[in-house]
């Protein structure tokens, strides 16, 4: 009975104690901190896919507007961030806060907006693809490129009559 | 009871205490911009349909660009064959030859058959380019001016207003709504030298979706469903 | 029940009643109250980091928030009134920036549909042909600080943004007039 008045009258924490509540707290703030960074990975792409959403519906809109200039490859002049790579393919890079950038800083981009064209009917009806990727991976997770966001449209870009 | 008091593991309480109050913070983190990210999707997927119906509008523009070739092709032809001689060789209905035949007969000097072969070129372009877009999308032509294809007496000298309408609402039902595109498209002076683009006015290219309608279930004032 | 670490620190209690031993701090008493530092400041950044997280999560969720709808909300303006002459873009009588201008027509009567940004607001104000807009006729669809909307042959750039202190928050996007065309 001595021994538990003894052990009753102890005030303050014991080394136990301490060391339980910190390893707790470290398991459990690790956790914590993984749904902090999921949260910020959720808001992120959110963010991401928006900016994906309006600009390639720009791009889109544009294309619609002179078709031709942009399946004989003529974008360069008036759109100079974006690079042909290849017949009907091109591509516009953009860094990490969606500011679009030269193909010769590509190493620095974040984002890549593949655009196609490609004919569907004789009669001038071409397609177009818009895919979206997000170069550097997200946090926690591991796949780069990764596609954000994929948009497909229709153009008229018909040619002259040939009249018999 | 007094066995049961002791200072120990409070330590743990405290720990344990804070620890709620994160997780509670990060689940509202993770909650918000969960939300965030599924209006930026829905947002994203209202697009894709806007360019899933505008690609319909645009596959009917081309139906409608591809009529006008062929009209503007059938008439070159169609004139070839009638300054030859040959109006059987046109491709033209029997009333339409028969007036053609007359207007030809009546007219004296080779400039005003001439002139007679110019005015009529337009107007035979678009019979063909009507005809060809009846053909594609019937009951969605109405013409201002007179019926292309049965007045025959609008091929002789009267002179014709051209142009023709073209509508078609196209619908597609998306998240248990639906989505229209509206597209009128006017035809009218197909001259030689223009190209089928040209001749073409898009009048209207308008998407809209029904409006959502809430549906009362419940009888609120007697608090059963009806 | 007692266990031999008590008996032994008992032990060394009344052996040195009354003595106080110089210099000798338990290792056990150092460890538990570095334990316990480390233990406080952890909560604590957690707690403040958790905190300053959370809230630049909802101030940036709310900032992308209202620039999506402001700009989607145009965007749709746009397209669901996409008729011969009836989109222009004009100064805005209200404070001289740029606004988009629909031109509809109810039950025989021609209305204008304009929408401009003013007080840090995107706004839009329905009004008859020829009258003039103002904040008091008008709708808070979004707050925005800025808005632009330039036409290059039938081609309507749009922009809207937010300037923050650590830069402006800009989206851009551009939509086809189709019946420009």
């Amino acid at each position: 009975m001595d021994n538990m008045g003894y052990i009753k009258t102890r005030k303050g924490f014991t080394l136990i104690e301490m060391i339980i509540a910190v390893a707790l707290l470290a398991v459990a703030g690790t956790m914590v901190v993984r749904l902090f960074v999921h949260a910020h990975v959720c808001n992120r792409l959110a963010a991401d896919i928006d900016r994906s959403v309006f600009y390639g519906s720009a791009w889109i809109e544009k294309i619609k507007s002179s078709p031709w200039d942009w399946i004989e490859g003529k974008t360069s002049t008036q759109e100079p961030v974006v690079s042909a790579s290849g017949p009907g393919s091109y591509v516009v890079y953009y860094d990490d806060s969606w500011q679009p950038i030269f193909e010769d800083q590509a190493q620095k981009a974040a984002y890549a907006m593949h655009i196609d064209l490609y004919r569907i009917s004789g009669d001038g009806l071409w397609a177009i693809e818009l895919r979206t990727f997000r170069i550097k991976p997200y946090p926690l997770r591991q796949k780069p490129y990764e596609e954000i966001y994929a948009l497909s449209a229709m153009v008229n870009a018909i040619g002259k009559v040939v009249e018999p | 009871m007094k066995w049961l008091r002791s200072n120990r593991g409070s330590s743990s309480i405290l720990v344990a205490l804070a620890l709620i109050m994160l997780v509670v913070f990060s689940i509202l983190a993770v909650s918000t911009s969960s939300a965030n990210l599924r209006l930026a999707r829905k947002h994203a997927e209202t697009v894709k349909t806007y360019y899933n119906l505008d690609s319909e509008g645009e596959r009917f523009l081309n139906d409608v660009y591809n009529g006008i070739r062929q009209g503007k092709e059938k008439a070159s032809h169609a004139i070839h064959s009638i300054s030859e001689g040959e109006l059987s060789d046109a491709g033209l209905s029997a009333d339409m030859i028969d007036i053609i035949r007359a207007t030809l007969g009546s007219l004296s000097g080779s400039s005003e058959r001439q002139n007679y072969l110019d005015e009529l070129y337009p107007k035979l372009v678009m019979y063909f380019a009507m005809k060809a877009v009846t053909e594609a999308y019937p009951e969605c032509v109405a013409s201002m001016a007179g019926d292309y294809l049965n007045n025959a007496h609008l091929y002789s000298t009267v002179p014709v207003e051209l142009n023709f309408i073209v509508r078609k609402t196209f619908i597609l039902e998306y998240d248990n709504s639906l989505r229209y595109l509206s597209v009128s498209i006017k035809v009218s002076d197909p001259e030689r030298d223009k190209e089928p683009q040209d001749i073409c006015n898009i009048l209207e290219w308008r998407m809209w979706q029904e409006s959502s309608e809430y549906k009362n279930e419940h009888d609120l004032w007697e608090g059963r469903p009806e | 029940m007692l266990c031999p670490r008590w008996k032994s620190i008992k032990k060394n209690r009344a052996d040195t009643d009354g003595v106080k031993r110089r210099g000798s701090v338990s290792v056990e008493t150092i460890a538990t109250l570095f334990l316990l530092i480390v233990l406080g400041v952890g909560i604590f950044s957690l707690t403040v980091s958790s905190t300053s997280v959370y809230s630049r999560i909802y101030h940036g969720k709310n900032l992308q928030s209202e620039l999506r709808v402001a700009l989607s909300f145009v965007q749709m303006k746009i397209r669901q009134n996409d008729l011969r002459h009836a989109i222009r873009v004009e100064e805005n009588p209200v404070n001289g920036g740029p606004s988009v201008v629909i031109r509809e027509e109810f039950g025989g009567e021609v209305y204008e549909t304009w929408i401009y940004q003013d007080d840090g607001k995107l706004r839009e104000a329905l009004v008859l042909e020829g009258e003039a807009p103002s904040n008091e006729l008008s709708f808070e669809i979004a707050d925005v600080d800025g808005f632009s909307a330039v036409i290059d042959k039938n081609l309507l750039n749009l922009s809207v943004w937010m300037d923050q202190e650590d830069g402006r928050l800009q989206m851009d996007s551009s939509i086809l007039l189709r019946t420009g065309r």
